[in-house]
């Protein structure tokens, strides 16, 4: 049987007047058109000029060219006789404009794959443009692992690390604190072969440098020995993993949850290392929840109450997935949906205080369906790192990408703000120079190690402008 | 394009399903987005596919240095999204009547969660053609 939605629509108004519900609630939600506007979203570039726009599609610009050098020694020549913008690009997986250019983007993604290792110290060279996902299985090769990888993997080494990319675990830092060297080739074309205990100040300054100290061209990561998890995904009542939440993120090697707004349940994840047998054949999950999110949004937005029970109708408490593998294979996976988001990384005393507020702002709106996620993360000694020597509970929030996102800084950034949070340098957020002077205490030594690499402030697009000039 | 969101398994939780007997969900069911979903069900990859793309590898190296940088993250990954590699009637039925050429364009322009220039800003239309041929094993003309 094939049905329009209009006749859906129909037949579903017809099913709720029999059964009491005011139809004309529901014909007014249901004929609500929920997308944004996205006319003039992509505009054509110039005659030649180039053409790049991020992974969700609001960041876009016309370069003069997307340059992707074969080596190192090419990058030189070319950054030493650009006087062009420069911006490094990744997997362009930012939703804020890092990389946007009306000069150059350079794509660094042919400075790829193993350089070196060193087995006795279980160190690792990789090209900066290697992807996440490459590196950890070249490691697993070598018999190492990453001690924690993010949620999404096809980023670039350099993407992931120059913005703060990170996983989850109470214990367990972001990843750019694996970096224990890199190669830079500044913005004059000089080489800096930067290594932890000879230059600290340009290895803390670099492993988080947003691209603006030049272009990296290769890290050197300090691995573990590859290692097993055992992956538990289950659905709990979220009153009821709100008050376990920290004694879960104290115990478990990693924890998160999911929240799914006006659903009163939570999806929980965690990660124990363990030496078991690996499950045979476990398929990847299927595609369908935050279909039947949005489907439950559709149809029951008009009313929390009848949302909510329906909810609580579908819902099964208990776990979902329970497998072993290694841990590369489970610590992330491809997030085909595409979505706006906005992330703060809030002091883990401030953290629970925030998630309630979080939890009551999104559903102080119907319309919203997308969940919440909630993750821990430890402290490191990067200057521009949002976790730079504290412990946060990152809370990430966010939007289809056909629909409107700019609720996510507005009405959240403020509390966020008063919670102590820092931004994730790669999603939604509207502070400036002026805010991030506060919020990190190694800012001015950031700016002023930058200006002596590139006086010219060839590395700096308008954003990168916002971030360090008052 | 039909969601997904294989989040560390969390797409596995589903609860609408059991909601048939409310009738509007049962209305909705019957809309075009779960024939949609029949058809890709038709076509989901067996274990023998998934093990291929996890593996394989262009013979050439300089295109399977291109494939590994480039389209492996998720054309090698069950649940991306992506066709995976080697598996035919995916391709097959994603290409259309347009065949290559049509993929090779949406290459170009971005398609779904794939970037314009399926994150290899230096690879020219042949390049893009012969990784499609090796991805779909030459089944899309």
């Amino acid at each position: 049987m094939k049905m329009t939605r209009r006749t859906a629509m129909i037949a579903g108004g017809a099913g709720l007047t029999a059964a009491g519900v005011p139809v004309a609630q529901y014909a007014s939600w249901a004929s609500r058109d929920f997308s944004r506007d996205q006319s003039g979203a992509s505009p054509e570039p110039e005659p030649g000029r180039s053409s790049w726009s991020n992974w969700s599609g609001i960041q876009h610009c016309s370069p003069t060219k997307i340059y992707s050098p074969e080596d190192e020694s090419a990058l030189a020549e070319f950054m030493a006789t650009t006087d062009d913008l420069i911006r490094p690009v990744g997997s362009g997986h930012s939703f804020t404009p890092l990389v946007n250019s009306d000069g150059v983007i350079v794509d660094i993604s042919q400075l790829q794959g193993l350089i070196s290792n060193d087995p006795q110290a279980q160190t690792v060279t990789f090209g900066a443009g290697t992807r996440l996902r490459r590196a950890a299985q070249i490691s697993h090769d070598l018999g190492l692992a990453f001690e924690n990888i993010p949620d999404i993997d096809t980023q670039t080494l350099a993407g992931g690390y120059a913005t703060a990319t990170h996983g989850t675990g109470r214990n367990l830092p972001a990843i750019h604190a694996d970096v224990v060297g890199f190669r830079l080739v500044t913005p004059q074309g000089e080489i800096k072969d930067v290594q932890a205990g000879a230059d600290n100040d340009l290895l803390h300054a670099g492993q988080v440098s947003l691209g603006a100290l030049g272009v990296i061209s290769q890290y050197t990561l300090k691995l573990r020995p590859s290692f097993k998890l055992r992956r538990r995904v289950w659905v709990e009542k979220l009153d009821s993993l709100l008050g376990r939440m920290n004694e879960l993120a104290r115990t478990l090697r990693n924890f998160e949850f999911f929240y799914a707004p006006h659903t009163g349940y939570a999806i929980a994840i965690s990660h124990e290392e363990i030496d078991a047998e690996i499950t045979e054949d476990h398929m990847p999950a299927g595609d369908n929840f935050l279909e039947d999110l949005r489907l439950l949004r559709d149809q029951f937005g008009w009313s929390r109450w009848l949302r909510r029970r329906v909810a609580s109708v579908g819902f099964s408490e208990g776990d979902v997935e329970n497998v072993v593998d290694v841990s590369w294979k489970l610590l992330s996976s491809a997030r085909p949906t595409r979505f706006n988001e906005c992330e703060y990384h809030i002091p883990e005393e401030n953290g629970p205080a925030a998630i309630l507020e979080t939890i009551s702002l999104l559903e102080s709106r119907n319309d919203v369906f997308f969940p919440i996620e909630v993750r821990w993360v430890r402290g490191d000694n990067a200057w521009l790192s949002p976790f730079w020597h504290g412990r946060d509970i990152s809370i990430a929030i966010h939007a289809s990408v056909d629909e409107p996102y700019d609720y996510l800084v507005g009405d959240f950034e403020p509390m966020f703000r008063k919670h102590g949070g820092r931004p994730h340098w790669g999603k939604l957020h509207g502070l400036s120079a002026r805010d991030f002077v506060e919020l990190y205490p190694r800012m001015t030594d950031f700016k002023a190690l930058q200006k002596e690499l590139d006086p010219d402030g060839k590395m700096l697009n308008p954003h990168l402008r916002q971030i360090l000039e008052a | 394009m039909k969601p997904h969101f294989d989040r560390a398994g969390v797409g596995r939780v589903r609860f609408l399903p059991k909601l048939t007997l409310i009738m509007l969900l049962a209305a909705c069911a019957c809309t075009g987005e779960a024939d949609e979903k029949s058809n890709a069900s038709d076509v989901a990859p067996t274990a023998e596919i998934i093990a291929f793309a996890e593996s394989a590898r262009p013979d050439d190296p300089d295109l399977a240095e291109i494939y590994e940088r480039s389209c492996y993250a998720c054309h090698a990954r069950v649940g991306s999204g992506a066709p995976l590699t080697g598996h035919v009637d995916d391709w097959v039925r994603r290409a259309g009547p347009e065949g290559r050429a049509g993929l090779v364009r949406s290459t170009k322009t971005g398609r779904g969660a794939m970037p314009a220039m399926g994150l290899c800003n230096d690879c020219d239309d042949e390049e893009f053609a012969a990784l499609i041929d090796f991805m779909a094993k030459g089944s899309v003309e």
